[in-house]
């Protein structure tokens, strides 16, 4: 036999472990040197090295608990403990024991959940925090906290606490019951995040939520035991947090307490996630908790797990709203958990509700799927129009064999989604496994060219669902590429003059508007409006799309007037299909509030702004990322119209929302901060406009969007008021901008100026002059002869001419300016009122 | 407490100094304060509700408590050394106080948590007495072997940490220490079947 703790051995075995394994076997052959013994040992060693179990495995904390014999509890019924007599034990637990007992002194009787623990504590400063805390504790009120009665130290240093004796069984106990459906259970734990929401609110935490400290009365509301016991026993824990963890439940603690962070409110919050994961799931959490503090999706857990006494719901009704509220909840990180338990009690009202929750961010597809679960009606709709996809027109069921071929291809088309929903699960509890949008999509499109292969009318529409989605999650690059193919396949499959080519050359009008290429989208749209003109009505809402894209278009190309008339034709037929008020109709009335704002009628633009958003609050929820469009105009409006305070504060929610919602380079973003730019340059926040507006025109110039050259030249604008030298080279780059993307005349001539005042600045006062001189002749000349951008150049000539000792030239300028503000903007106007007193001569 | 109360006065920067200097009492001092106060701990843990926890935790609050936290590197070496070594005590005490009160019979067997056996039956109970003379041996064979697994095993050291005091890279710790962990299960299976 080979001695085995031998130095021989060691170094055979440390070189051994260096070579890769799959080379191991012949290396030994070659190194043990014919000693086949040596040869056994050393390949036992290496089969030991790659199994799990051995002796090493184990933790020497393992070895210490079994080997320290756990101190006999002497406690025994009818010792006193305080002004207490113990009747009888109610349970033992790893903080120590309960017992039933009654108050003997005092004068009157009482019964009291009297609560013994083990730690023993025995320094005067360790009584006194601990009797300030007991005076805090006593402050809780409420029906559902099992109040402290009492507290103090038994003759063997060890803490008790008396407190409010309550019937009932602990939660598990009542889980296990049965009996109970998902809505009793769900309103329990409102009840529960309720009252616990009630101690955060008084500055209490209480650290040791978990299934025993809930009891569960026999009308089923909940009482809460132990509240903020376990900061009592803590206050010795100031070096012995590894102390401290042994008297917590650390299955139901939060990474934060495991860890010996910071315990706050968020701790709870994380405890209540378990909570609700047991209520729902019937399974204990403790025992799928992993150990970095992660858990499995409830639903998952079911769906895995063999049997639990008494699941709330099944595992498809788990899945998403219920997996995310309680994966939110259980976040290892307290700041992505729910901010407070009264946010996660909302969230589970939200869904209660058939409302969308906060816990899932916004995506198309979510909203539609809720949109069917909450409207039954809508749901057929939604069906109906899932199948008109799976099948396509014009195919007759009554043929078995086609039907046959139809049932088929609709269970791999739902299949097919259903994948397609499954990689875009953003609660995977695996980041590294969440698909990137790239990604996805490759995924998605090379299996719509691959298992759909024998259906073209099908990759039609599925593409299409895919295109649409990610124009309105900000990627028309991706879009435009489908929407491409999309033509091509449908002039294919359907013939050239088709309506379905209609829909398709519409939908790569939209992708390539959104990705900056008016010059490609404008063709697309006046071909699909032609093809679509005479389709019928089935084809109402893409005629719609069509006419909003081309009012767009117009609007970019500086035709407000044309843009006008194309959306006052959009909401008279949107109104015909749907009704005065619906989603749809609330968008029309922004477009007309931007036309409007693009012709100078502010107060009109305000108004129409705000039915748009009353309109959308009403029929969507205040959170529905409809409103980043709709409050992106009304912030506008706001500002211009003389609301200035209101329209930043608007736009900087909006702001907030978009970037919650939107991809960091989406276009919208980039239109949102222009628009939060422009109002803080109204604010004559100067710093404010120049942040913003210098991020928009960074993500609208990486799109290509035709928007561009406006927000350079308020860019430019802004920085020429901070008296910044940049502004010079910004407002000459906005000058070649809108000049290439036909940006309109007054903007053009507006930028002009602003670079003559700029260029007079640096020095070349002649030469700035005559530019701003040119351009104020240009504009007067102009299409936008009446608009407050002459009023803008008047000021900025004046500021120019002001510096050239020009001053009556420049008071007269003022003036003219002055007369421009009160038409465009009113005589109350922010903008017309200082102008006025600066020239004081009274509004 | 009275340990802690005598530990919390100690130095133990200049106890540890003293100790690498060869002062006997010294390290006498100070192991009898590390052993008091991990004892502490693991006692409380053994009043507890019977879960598991970190070696790592335990030593690392033990430090805490006596050094703070600004030890020299090469002092911190020492005294994760020392620590290991009454960790290595305290089971050792046990397991014979243990003994002592059975009866004295033949080596008390620790039984280790069923639900994490693993299908060997050998590799599911182990003798804290064998692994010490185990321990004992491989250091004679090979003293960095019995090293890293004092370090790792006993004081929780991760193998990062060991690297650093011991000037080695994590690689050839965590070889090492595969090469303790064999090498000291197939001596205690040997030792096991040559009992019977």
């Amino acid at each position: 036999m080979t001695e085995i703790l031998s130095t021989r051995v060691a170094d055979l075995l440390r070189a051994a472990l260096d070579q890769p394994a799959h080379l191991r076997a012949a290396w030994l052959d070659a190194n043990c040197a014919g000693d086949a013994a040596l040869c056994a040992t050393l390949a036992r060693l290496l089969a030991l090295d790659a199994s799990h179990g051995l002796a090493l495995d184990r933790s020497v904390a393992e070895f210490a608990a079994d080997l320290f014999e756990p101190a006999p509890d002497a406690t025994v019924s009818g010792q006193r403990i305080g002004p207490y007599r113990l009747e009888r034990k109610l349970g033992e637990g790893g903080m120590g024991s309960v017992w039933l007992a009654e108050r003997v002194e005092g004068g009157f009787a009482q019964q009291v959940a009297l609560k013994l623990i083990r730690l023993g504590m025995d320094s005067a400063t360790v009584l006194a925090q601990f009797r300030r805390e007991r005076e805090l504790l006593a402050q809780l009120s409420h029906p559902d906290i099992a109040r402290l009665l009492d507290g103090g130290l038994d003759a063997h240093g060890r803490p008790w606490f008396a407190m409010e004796y309550v019937e009932g069984v602990d939660l598990r106990e009542w889980i296990e019951r049965g009996g109970t459906d998902a809505r009793t259970r769900l309103d329990l734990f409102l009840r529960l995040c309720r009252v616990v929401a009630y101690a955060h609110h008084r500055l209490i935490v209480h650290r040791d939520l978990k299934p025993s400290n809930v009891l569960v009365r026999a009308d089923g509301t909940p009482c809460l035991l132990d509240f903020g016991i376990a900061k009592l026993v803590e206050a010795d824990a100031a070096n012995d947090t590894v102390t401290m963890q042994r008297f917590l439940t650390r299955a139901y603690a939060a990474p934060e307490q495991l860890q010996g962070g910071a315990v706050t409110t968020a701790t709870d919050v994380f405890a209540l996630g378990a909570l609700l994961f047991e209520l729902l799931t019937g399974l204990r959490y403790s025992t799928l908790r992993r150990d970095d503090g992660t858990v499995t999706r409830p639903s998952a857990a079911l769906r895995l797990g063999a049997s639990t006494p008494a699941p709330a719901l099944n595992a498809v009704q788990l899945r998403g709203d219920l997996d995310a509220i309680v994966l939110r909840a259980l976040a290892a990180e307290p700041q992505r958990r729910y901010a407070s338990a009264e946010a996660l009690a909302d969230d589970v009202e939200r869904f209660l509700a058939g409302r969308p929750v906060t816990a899932r961010p916004d995506s198309t597809l979510y909203r539609i799927g809720k949109f069917a679960r909450r409207n039954r009606l809508a749901s057929v709709a939604v069906v109906a129009a899932v199948l008109a996809m799976i099948i396509g027109t014009g195919i007759s069921l009554w043929q078995a064999q086609r039907a046959e071929r139809m049932a088929d291809r609709a269970e791999r088309s739902k299949l097919f989604l259903v994948g397609l929903l499954e990689d875009a699960n953003p609660f995977d509890e695996h980041p590294g496994r969440k698909a990137p949008p790239d990604r996805l999509l490759d995924n998605a499109l090379a299996r719509i060219e691959r298992d759909f292969a024998d259906a073209p009318e099908v990759q039609i529409e599925m593409r299409q669902l895919i295109q649409q989605t990610l124009v309105r999650i900000g990627d028309p690059r991706h879009a435009r590429v489908l929407a491409q193919r999309n033509v091509e396949a449908a002039r294919a499959f359907y013939g050239a003059g088709a309506a379905e080519v209609g829909v398709a050359l519409s939908n790569l009008g939209l992708a390539a508007e959104q990705g900056g290429d008016d010059a490609s989208a404008l063709p697309a749209f006046r071909e699909a409006e032609r093809v679509l003109r005479d389709a019928g009505s089935a084809y109402a809402r893409e005629r719609i799309s069509v006419m909003t894209g081309l009012a767009k278009l117009a609007n970019n190309a500086g035709d407000n007037a044309g843009a006008l008339r194309l959306h006052q034709a959009v909401l008279r037929e949107r109104q015909g299909l749907e009704g005065g008020e619906s989603p749809d109709v609330a968008m029309d009335l922004m477009n007309l509030a931007a036309d409007a704002l693009y012709v100078e009628h502010y107060a009109e633009a305000e108004a129409t702004a705000l039915r748009a958003h009353g309109m959308l609050v009403k029929l969507l929820g205040a959170d529905h990322a409809r409103l980043i469009y709709v409050d992106n105009t009304l912030g506008l409006a706001q500002a211009h119209a003389g609301h200035v305070t209101a329209g930043v504060a608007t736009l900087a929610a909006v702001e907030r929302r978009a970037r919650a919602t939107l991809k960091p380079d989406a276009p919208m973003l980039g239109a949102v901060l222009s628009s939060l730019g422009s109002a803080r340059f109204l604010d004559h926040d100067w710093d404010g406009a120049i942040a913003a507006l210098t991020e928009s025109r960074r993500i609208l110039g990486a799109n290509g969007q035709a928007t561009r050259g406006r927000v350079t030249l308020r860019l430019g604008m802004a920085q020429l008021a901070a008296h910044r030298p940049e502004a010079l080279a910004t407002l000459e780059a906005s000058r070649s901008e809108l000049a290439t993307s036909g940006g309109g005349a007054g903007f053009i001539a507006c930028a002009q100026a602003a670079y003559g005042v700029a260029l007079a600045r640096a020095g070349d006062a002649a030469g700035g002059e005559a530019l701003a001189r040119q351009a104020r002749a240009d504009l007067r000349a102009g299409r936008d002869a009446g608009s407050s951008r002459v009023g803008e150049i008047d000021m900025l000539l004046a500021d120019l001419l002001d510096a050239r000792d020009q001053v009556e030239e420049a008071r007269s300028l003022r003036g003219e300016a002055l007369e421009v503000y009160r038409r465009v903007f009113g005589p109350d106007h922010p903008r017309t009122r200082a102008l006025a007193a600066a020239l004081g001569s009274g509004a | 407490m009275e340990a802690d109360a005598s530990a919390r006065e100690l130095d133990t920067a200049d106890l540890l100094r003293r100790c690498s200097g060869g002062d006997a009492r010294a390290y006498d001092t100070l192991f009898a304060a590390v052993y008091a106060d991990l004892r502490r701990r693991a006692h409380l843990l053994a009043r507890g509700a019977g879960a598991t926890l970190s070696t790592t935790a335990l030593v690392h609050e033990t430090y805490l408590k006596l050094a703070g936290r600004d030890l020299a590197l090469n002092d911190k070496t020492h005294f994760f050394a020392l620590a290991a070594r009454a960790m290595r005590q305290i089971l050792l005490n046990s397991a014979r106080d243990g003994l002592a009160q059975k009866r004295g019979g033949s080596q008390v067997t620790v039984a280790l948590d069923s639900a994490l056996a693993a299908p060997s039956d050998a590799g599911t109970h182990v003798d804290v007495v064998a692994l010490d003379q185990a321990l004992q041996g491989l250091a004679a064979a090979d003293a960095r072997l019995a090293q890293v697994v004092e370090l790792h095993f006993f004081a929780g050291l991760r193998f990062a940490e060991i690297a650093e005091q011991l000037g080695l890279s994590e690689r050839t710790v965590t070889r090492d220490w595969r090469a303790a962990r064999a090498l000291l299960q197939l001596q205690l299976e040997m030792s096991c079947a040559s009992d019977d």
